[in-house]
């Protein structure tokens, strides 16, 4: 398990990450979405050890990760910007890794290598970018890492490959018991890959939940009364981006499909819609993004 | 930990070894045929001629360059280090680095030793050649192997410092930038603050006698760098490199190489160690998130430029101050505030340690600024108690100060082609070992102390306060065995007068009359040892030279001294006269002189009977000593005319020019001496050297009026007028001089006085 216990991380003045609490459970895949420069990389980066936190810690497996040479043996971290001996091919930093990771595996390499069909004794400075992170994620997995960090897996990857990396990483999770944490932007990817969701904003975790709740809590509510609404006739229910048309009322809700069934039965409604926002839909609302009128800036 | 953990953490290690070893691997290949290539060439060179000799030799390289091969190993060093923690300047790099199974003491280790190991191959392989390369041409394999090895441990430990000093700063840095930048000034930091302070020193400290320009060999210090050689990680073993890197059997036995030798590179190795110890402290807090963020470190950079600023800033000062013609001080400090303004704007800028949104940076500007006028200070107020201290006289065994009396007198092999006999004619030394002499020295050493520094600009109204460059040497050999050494670039004209009182010391009267008497054992007893250890009696062209007079206004010699009885009379004559004189009858007389004696040093060459001096010495290869006999020395004037009749010589024209000044009176090097002596010199020559507002006299009646005021030897520091005296049917002129208050008022009125 990797806990994360009240880290703040500052680079010079600049706060990235403030009092941030998280735990990923064993065996798990935990995706994190954030905006550019929300702090998923120096999260990523302090929960593998590389960056000491100004307060708080980071626990794996009951220890203390930082410089923990012990614990990060059995941790692999594909940043964003990969590394690659100079003149190296994948042969080369096959030899590289496999000095530092015990549980290195030459066949999973040899089958990886085949199936994202690479050259293995090419320049890895001739592949494309998303080869590049084709050939991280063969060199991750092939380690063999008790916990695998990977900070905009998608990045650069065709849809073809989106779906094979998705695929090997939920076969890895059931057969070897690997935790996972990813950060990335493609939400749609992480829906069909994570188990759990983490939103990072304004240096904290503030959304945090299995992808199973998200379509239990929070719906897009379409509401016709009888009469006129009244702002009173919801006001006991949790929601956001409240309108009102006449009799038609449109909101967020943030309850249980069950409270807010119950909620909305008291005020009698000729018509109730109520969708599941989807993890995009949730992002964007957790985010608080604002709408830009972009009418006439091209004129 | 089980066994099974403890060799995984092994081979972790291991791993870790070899990727940074195969880093080095293209680094160390080049070392290796740089260093080899630089040192056998010249081995070779000098061996081949002694193959099939059965000599004791060995070579290892050019000795002239030593330096050279001192910065290629210190260069080595820095390279390998910078290649072994270049990965620490690149994003993805750290990224894969700080995240692996190894924590940063192993990783910090492993590179350490892997860069070590590779400096260490870079230096010992050359050497191996090179001892091959020996024992084809020299017979001594003992020999080879111990100078070699010494050589070998050398420069091995400068290597490993230089690579010591640049992890540190690679540690310290986040940019390849900075980590090449610092590393060069962290090794140069000792040899920039030095040259700095010396270069204070020499123009603001008075009486400093490091790094000052010796071309005459003077007993000075050496520069600091010199001086402190032994402390500067960069060239510690620079004079043990050029000292042991070759052997011929006949050399003197402190050339062989004892135990002794390797106490130095110990304790430098023993530095080294520790900084890469103190290296890893550092190396496992570097705070990775600033990779690739240049200006991270303000503090290191602050300090490295800073100590550039600094040797910028003194450098500058030092030539601007200490030339023949010193910049005055506020524009010499004001413009080296300029350049160091520059020298700092064009490092903080490019390496970001300040921004348009990191002006903080800029506070240490002036704070670098007050460090160096605070130094300048110290200096400019005696350089805490340095300028001040004169020894207790109960403490003085003798004493040694130079002054500009006749200089090529007394102490003079005569001038010659070379610059060697200037030694002795500008600022020769004797010893004084009688209290009364030492008393009188002291104090005229106190008004030297005293006068300081000055700017001054020649004054027609005060003459005498005008300083000109005079290198006066001071030295007290104390009682138990210090030496104490002062220098002073600059005096003034009425301390040059006051300073001639030297000529009444006991010692002087002694030198001269051993001399003339050429009396070797009291002649030794007066020349310092340490400087005319080698020197005879009998190489004083006044104790053995043929002797020459001519009329004062002649330009043909006459042999006079042609048989040692007669040259001895001479002698006689001119030792009691010269002695007997005053200062004021020696050095300003108040009547005109006669005769010209001149001594050649005889080196088994007939000199012909009647010559024609020249102001070329290249035409008299023989030592030159020339005497002006003036006319109260009466012994020496019956002598000469015992045996020579004077001729009659006829002036033609005279031409008078305004003040003495730098580019006149017998200058032919740095140091003008306010002493004036006639000289002779071709037309052509004389003319083109003439200075505008010059003043022609064609009338014989004022010629003669004139002439007789001029006179061929003075102590010019009264600022007169040259004369130069066309002589009738000749292609030359004789030089004279006439004093301030002998020139009549109509003509101080035509140069504009």
């Amino acid at each position: 398990m990797i806990e994360i216990k009240n880290v703040t991380k500052k680079y010079g003045d600049f706060i990235a990450i403030e009092n941030l609490s998280l735990k990923i459970e064993e065996s798990s895949i935990y995706g994190l979405v954030g905006y550019n420069g929300a702090g998923k990389t120096t999260l990523l980066k302090t929960a593998i050890g590389m960056f000491k936190a100004n307060n708080g810690k980071v626990l794996v497996d009951g220890e203390n990760v930082y410089d923990n040479e012990e614990i990060r043996k059995s941790m692999f971290f594909v940043p964003d910007e990969i590394y690659f001996l100079p003149q190296a091919n994948i042969l080369d930093m096959s030899k590289f890794y496999k000095g530092f990771y015990p549980k290195w595996n030459d066949n999973i390499r040899k089958k990886l290598t085949e199936v994202f069909r690479l050259d293995e004794k090419e320049h890895i400075a001739k592949f494309s970018k998303g080869m590049q992170r084709q050939t991280a994620i063969i060199l991750a997995l092939s380690s063999k890492p008790k916990y695998l960090l990977l900070d905009e897996l998608f990045d650069g990857l065709d849809p073809v490959i989106r779906r094979v990396v998705r695929e090997l990483l939920i076969e890895v999770i059931s057969e070897t018991k690997t935790t996972v944490m990813v950060s990335t932007h493609n939400l749609r990817e992480l829906e069909n890959l994570c188990d759990h969701i983490g939103i990072i904003n304004n240096k904290n975790i503030i959304y945090d939940n299995s992808i199973d709740e998200i379509g239990n809590n929070k719906f897009r509510c379409k509401v016709i009364l009888e009469n006129k609404s009244k702002l009173e006739d919801y006001s006991s229910i949790n929601l956001r981006k409240l309108k009102i048309s006449g009799k038609i009322a449109t909101f967020i809700a943030s309850e249980s499909e069950e409270i807010l069934d119950k909620k909305l039965a008291l005020i009698n409604p000729v018509l109730v819609e109520k969708i599941p926002l989807s993890l995009e839909e949730v992002l964007l609302e957790e985010m608080e993004v604002e709408d830009y009128d972009f009418k006439g800036l091209f004129n | 930990m089980t066994l099974k953990d403890s060799l995984t953490k092994k081979n972790i290690t291991n791993h870790s070894f070899k990727i940074a070893f195969k880093r080095n691997i293209v680094a160390t290949v080049l070392s290796i045929l740089t260093l080899t290539l630089a040192m056998a060439i010249p081995a070779i060179t000098y061996l081949k001629q002694y193959i099939g000799k059965d000599v004791k030799v060995c070579e290892f390289s050019d000795t002239r360059f030593s330096v050279v091969y001192i910065l290629i190993v210190a260069l080595i060093g820095m390279i390998q280090a910078l290649i072994t923690f270049k990965f620490l300047y690149k994003r993805s790099a750290v990224n894969t680095y700080f995240s692996i199974g190894v924590n940063r003491s192993m990783l910090y280790k492993t590179r350490v030793l892997a860069g070590t190991l590779s400096t260490f191959i870079s230096v010992l392989v050359p050497f191996i050649i090179l001892v091959l390369i020996n024992l084809v041409f020299s017979s001594s394999i003992g020999l080879v192997l111990s100078y070699a090895g010494f050589l070998f441990i050398g420069m091995f430990v400068t290597a490993i410092v230089a690579y010591a000093i640049t992890t540190l700063i690679c540690s310290l840095t986040y940019t390849k930038a900075e980590s090449v930048t610092y590393s060069i000034l962290a090794n140069l930091f000792p040899t920039l603050i030095l040259s700095g302070l010396n270069g204070l020193m020499s123009s603001f400290l008075w009486g400093n006698t490091y790094g000052i320009n010796n071309s005459f060999n003077y007993d000075f210090h050496g520069g600091l760098i010199t001086h402190y050689t032994k402390l500067n990680p960069l060239l510690f073993f620079n004079k043990y490199f050029s000292n042991y890197s070759s052997y011929r059997e006949w050399m003197s036995m402190e050339n062989l190489f004892r135990a002794e030798l390797l106490f130095l590179p110990i304790i430098m190795l023993f530095i080294a160690i520790l900084i890469i110890t103190i290296t890893r402290k550092i190396f496992i807090k570097r705070h990775i998130e600033n990779t690739s963020i240049m200006g991270s470190n303000k503090v290191l950079a602050n300090i490295l430029i800073g100590t550039v600023m600094f040797a910028g800033f003194s450098v500058f000062m030092y030539f601007t101050r200490t030339g023949s013609n010193p910049m005055l001080v506020k524009t010499a400090t004001l413009l080296g505030i300029l350049l160091t303004t520059i020298i700092y704007a064009s490092f903080v800028f490019p390496l970001r340690v300040v921004g348009k949104k990191n002006l903080k940076g800029l506070i240490l500007f002036p704070i670098n600024l007050i460090v160096f006028f605070l130094i300048l200070g110290i200096m400019n107020l005696g350089g805490l108690g340095y300028t001040n201290y004169i020894p207790d006289i109960d403490n003085i065994e003798s004493m040694e100060i130079s002054y500009r009396g006749q200089p090529d007198l007394v102490l003079s092999m005569g001038q010659s082609g070379g610059v060697a006999t200037y030694l002795f004619e500008n600022n020769g030394v004797f010893m004084l070992t009688d209290s009364e002499d030492i008393e009188l020295a002291i104090s005229l050493h106190e008004k030297l102390i005293k006068q300081g520094w000055i700017d001054s600009k020649l004054d027609n109204e005060n003459p005498k306060d005008f300083a000109i460059r005079s290198m006066t040497l001071v030295y007290y050999n104390l009682k138990n065995g210090k030496r104490i050494k002062r220098l002073y670039p600059i005096e003034t004209l009425s301390l040059f007068d006051e300073m001639l009182v030297l000529d009444e010391t006991t010692a002087f009267n002694q030198l001269f009359s051993s001399i003339m008497d050429v009396d070797e054992e009291t002649f030794k007893s007066i020349i310092p040892e340490k400087e005319f250890s080698l020197i005879s009696v009998n190489q004083f062209t006044l104790a053995s030279g043929k002797i020459y007079v001519k009329d004062i206004l002649s330009t043909k010699l006459h042999l006079i001294g042609e048989n040692e009885e007669i040259a001895n009379e001479i002698r006689q004559a001119l030792k009691v006269d010269f002695l007997n004189s005053s200062l004021n009858e020696k050095y300003f007389p108040t009547e005109i002189e006669k005769y010209q004696l001149y001594f050649f040093k005889d080196y088994n060459d007939e000199l012909p009977k009647d010559i024609i001096p020249s102001n070329s010495h290249q035409l008299y290869p023989h030592g030159k000593v020339t005497f002006v006999v003036n006319s109260t020395y009466t012994n020496t004037i019956e002598v000469i005319e015992k045996y020579y009749k004077s001729e009659s010589i006829e002036i033609e024209s005279l031409y008078i020019v305004d003040n003495y000044n730098n580019s006149l009176a017998n200058k032919n090097y740095d140091e003008v001496s306010p002493f004036y002596k006639t000289n002779i010199m071709i037309i052509s020559d004389a003319l083109s050297t003439l200075p505008e507002g010059f003043i022609k006299i064609d009338n014989p009646e004022k010629i003669k009026e004139l002439y007789d005021l001029t006179r061929g030897i003075y102590h010019i520091s009264d600022g007169g007028y040259m004369v130069y005296a066309k002589l009738k049917g000749e292609f030359y002129v004789i030089t004279r001089y006439i004093p301030r208050n002998l020139l009549p008022a109509e003509l101080k009125e035509q140069l504009g006085q």
